[in-house]
């Protein structure tokens, strides 16, 4: 019958679908039923679609989508204008984009898919050829030609590992994002697993959780796993991995970190982590103190690290770090058979201290030992510092070195230490440039894996590194994107990019986790761009709840990805909760010519940003430069709220509000912080960028991944758009009324 | 919170009233013999009693829902209000104690995380020994 809706097909990359109705002609008239805001109402037709997916315990089950038909497809440049429509055997078969992607095991066949075939609603007169309306359709049948593997989460540690367990006990932390995020929850739980020779034990968590007492510059959410250790054998090491599950996918997606595991290379920046089991102490951990101005060649190494031990140490203390590292070498090597570092102490008395290495201790063991030599002032020592050793070959001669509570400070371009590739720790720690200028040089040369907590850096660059909860107040360069989570930067002077570029062909952004960050003041008055991720991401990355502001616009780009050049190709990028202030994000696309590059797989929900363009086929001048199309059509987009920009994608997502152009325009949309002090603001930069009342971000649906924000506060649901959560106490009250004087009591 | 800090530090005499915690920060008050006080359990303060310095009862109607605290301030011109006086949410009256009989000029604030309220109306306090 004429307008039968006679076949549905989902499209083979998962984001569209395409539709026969009998009888049809070309110049077909699309409504679907979208209010305003793109809100998808009883006149939108829509998909159910059953996937497989993960329950809370890490077991199969399936979950039930809505997915909506958002818009129809056009041709392209040159003949953009035209709707992509075609008639055979007397049959209108055009495409419709979907608000969500759907993959290729999202149906009935058989084992390793859902069970359930998609089926598809649509009201009558969604489509018109002429007066005649389409025919409702209820629960029609859906052929899925999708070829779109569920995604794999991007997932990583976020703590580090490396210590000593003086107790059958293990607690350890990850966290992980997927396409799938939503209720809350970044994914359905992460399992954690200890092994060490026949022993193994595995721990599932199923909520993330902050922990506020760390005090990480901003709160981080993460799944936090503690392991029961009773029956490991002692004085081993133990390997610990994870299983990310997300909430939607089946077992070939599950992250999998123990090495050679079918998923353990889609994040090449996580590995298993390792620890050193020694509850007896069998290994020998002895304690050694350095007094720059007491100190001499000859000082004593104790056996303990009590406080009688280290009373000891102290009265007999070395003079250089070098001295005290030979020294816990050689009393190892007597009285443990071994002469690497790991699990040495070594205390530094009030002073300056040149940090490491020199020729004294150029033969010291930097073979592994399984745990940290830790470096750290002795108990109430403020005012120890840790130079550079202009004067040496600076190398670090532990395998694992670990400055805790330590205060750097230079004033030269000299790296503090050159390591050995092994891997290095800054816990808590002060690093220091104090000329007025921001050095290029980086802080630690070649430290093999370099991990940063609670670290504070002032001017001095890093090379790449994985962050938690640093602080950058004066913020230079922070070397390639690999994993950055709760930490607060601010620029120092000209810093002509806030991460160092990628090198070569090869994205070293790609599988990057950046979480729970704000980065301030980015750029002011500079032509270069801070960005976020460039050049092609296959196995994802994960952008989620930052703040970037740029106090100064300049017409670059804030936050790119993938965006510009001609032969990017993305896959698994999960961009939510994000505020990017003050200028450009340029996301997903080639602008320049053919042949087609796939952006595809992605989620973009619940930002809130000043710009969101993803340049395509008419910018480019080329029919074959739509491998933006999934982008460009709003699949996988949902809740963002965007000011303006130019290059806008042709349907912006659903629960979606757009402007164009920039500030001062007309079109141009006022988010409705509080204050904005970025380039579309003041532009005197560390705005408050929390939605203030009537804002625009405020109550906004969407997959909302995330229970708290970016301050930690719990999220409403529906919650804003952007980092912060909309909450009356976001803006100062109004003051009391009818004050007067009464008789007194 | 800040603001509201240094709104304190100028404090150069405040009357006989209830303290307030606010958030982590508690804003203990002192007296005029220099001891926290305490407020009574109807968040009216400490009654006045002979000898000390004259007090005045201000009322005023409820405040917003979301407000973490309440600022009486007052002065002696009408221009500056020097002194401060944290007030628990919610509370609607209070005792303020002068330093001595005259005119005094007072107003109220509230304020949350996010910073405070602008002043509400001035109102001119007769205060008699």
């Amino acid at each position: 019958m004429i307008g039968d809706i006679v076949a549905v097909r989902i499209a083979p990359e998962g984001w569209s679908a395409e539709f026969e109705i009998e009888g049809f002609a070309t110049g077909a008239v699309y409504n679907f039923g979208l209010a305003a805001g793109n809100v998808p109402t009883a006149a939108t037709p829509y998909f159910m679609v059953v996937s497989e997916g993960f329950d809370s315990a890490g077991r199969p089950t399936t979950v039930t989508r809505k997915i909506f038909a958002t818009i129809q497809h056009r041709k392209p440049t040159p003949n953009e204008d035209q709707n992509e429509e075609r008639v055979t055997n007397g049959r209108l078969i055009f495409q419709a984009v979907l608000s969500e992607f759907i993959y290729d095991d999202d149906k009935k066949g058989g084992p390793g898919t859902s069970g359930t075939d998609p089926v598809f609603h649509a009201p009558a007169g969604w489509v018109r050829s002429g007066s005649t309306p389409s025919r409702a359709l209820v629960a029609g049948a859906v052929t899925n030609l999708s070829t779109l593997d569920y995604p794999v989460p991007i997932a990583n540690w976020t703590r580090p590992d490396f210590e000593r367990l003086t107790s059958y006990s293990v607690t350890t932390a990850a966290i992980g994002f997927h396409a799938s995020g939503r209720g809350g929850r970044p994914l359905a739980c992460i399992s954690f697993t200890a092994t060490s020779g026949s022993h193994s034990t595995t721990v599932v968590v199923a909520e993330p959780r902050i922990e506020s007492q760390l005090a990480d510059a901003h709160p981080v959410i993460e799944y936090v796993g503690t392991l029961n250790l009773t029956g490991f054998t002692d004085n081993a090491i133990v390997a610990v991995n994870f299983k990310a599950y997300p909430l939607i996918g089946d077992a070939d997606c599950v992250y999998d970190s123990t090495a050679g595991s079918a998923t353990a290379d889609v994040n090449h920046f996580t590995f298993p982590q390792s620890y050193l089991l020694d509850v007896a102490g069998t290994r020998g951990y002895p304690v050694a103190v350095v007094n720059p101005a007491s100190g001499g060649t000859a000082g004593r190494v104790v056996g303990g690290d009590s406080v009688a031990d280290r009373t000891t140490a102290a009265a007999t203390p070395f003079a250089t770090v070098a001295q005290a590292l030979a020294g816990l070498s050689s009393y190892l090597a007597a009285n443990h058979g071994r002469s690497n570092l790991a699990g040495s102490t070594l205390y530094l008395a009030s002073g300056a201290h040149k940090v490491v290495g020199g020729t004294q201790a150029a033969a010291v063991s930097t073979a592994a030992g399984g745990c940290w030599l830790t470096i750290k002032p002795l108990p109430g020592v403020v005012n120890a510092v840790l130079e550079p050793d202009a004067g040496s070959n600076s190398k670090i001669p532990a395998h694992a070195i670990k400055f805790e509570n330590c205060t750097f400070v230079r004033s030269a371009t000299k790296p503090f230490a050159e390591g050995t590739g092994g891997k290095l720790l800054t816990l808590n720690c002060v690093l220091r440039d104090t000329r007025s200028s921001a050095g290029t040089d980086s802080v630690f040369a070649s430290p093999g894996m370099q991990w940063h907590v609670r670290s504070r850096f002032h001017r001095v660059q890093v090379s790449t590194s994985y962050f938690r909860g640093c602080s950058f107040p004066e913020g230079s360069m922070i070397g390639r994107r690999c994993f950055i989570v709760g930490c607060d930067w601010s620029r120092f002077g000209t810093v002509s990019k806030l991460f160092q570029s990628s090198t070569g062909s090869h994205n070293t952004s790609d599988g990057m986790v950046m979480a729970f960050n704000a980065f301030w003041d980015c750029n002011a008055g500079i032509a270069e761009y801070p960005g976020v991720g460039e050049g092609t991401f296959l196995q994802g990355c994960a952008v989620v709840q930052n703040v970037f502001e740029q106090a100064n616009g300049d017409g670059n780009r804030l936050i790119r990805m993938a965006g510009d050049g001609n032969n990017n190709v993305t896959n698994n990028c999960v961009v939510c909760h994000n505020t990017v202030v003050g200028e450009l994000c340029n996301m997903f696309y080639n602008d320049e010519s053919g042949p087609r590059h796939l952006h595809n797989g992605h989620v973009m929900s619940l930002n809130a940003v000043r710009s969101f363009g993803s340049k395509g086929d008419t910018f480019a001048g080329d029919a074959r430069c739509t491998g933006n199309w999934p982008v460009y059509h709003g699949c996988g987009l949902q809740g963002n709220r965007v000011q303006g920009g130019n290059f806008p994608t042709r349907f912006r997502g659903i629960y979606s509000r757009a402007g164009q152009g920039d500030p001062g325009d007309a079109t141009f949309l006022n988010s409705g912080f509080i204050n904005d002090a970025s380039g579309s603001g003041s532009g005197l930069g560390h705005g408050n960028y929390r939605p203030a009342p009537g804002s625009m971000l405020i109550a906004v649906p969407g997959p909302q991944m995330l229970r708290w924000d970016f301050e930690g506060l719990e999220r409403a649901v529906p919650d804003a758009s952007g980092a912060y959560r909309y909450s009356a106490n976001s803006v100062p009250p109004a003051a009391p009324t009818g004050l007067r004087v009464v008789p007194n009591p | 919170m800040a603001m509201i800090s240094q709104s304190l530090s100028r404090r150069q005499f405040i009357g006989r009233t209830g303290g307030a915690t606010v958030g982590s920060v508690a804003l203990g008050l002192m007296d005029a013999a220099g001891a926290d006080s305490e407020p009574t359990a109807d968040g009216r303060g400490v009654t006045a009693v002979p000898g000390d310095p004259p007090a005045v009862t201000l009322q005023w109607d409820e405040g917003p829902d979301n407000a973490t605290g309440l600022i009486f301030e007052w002065g002696e011109d009408g221009v500056s209000f020097p002194n401060v006086v944290p007030i628990a949410a919610r509370v609607t009256r209070t005792v303020v104690g002068f330093p001595r009989p005259g005119t005094y000029y007072g107003r109220l604030k509230a304020y949350n995380e996010a910073g405070a309220s602008p002043p509400g109306k001035v109102l001119i306090i007769p205060v008699k020994s």
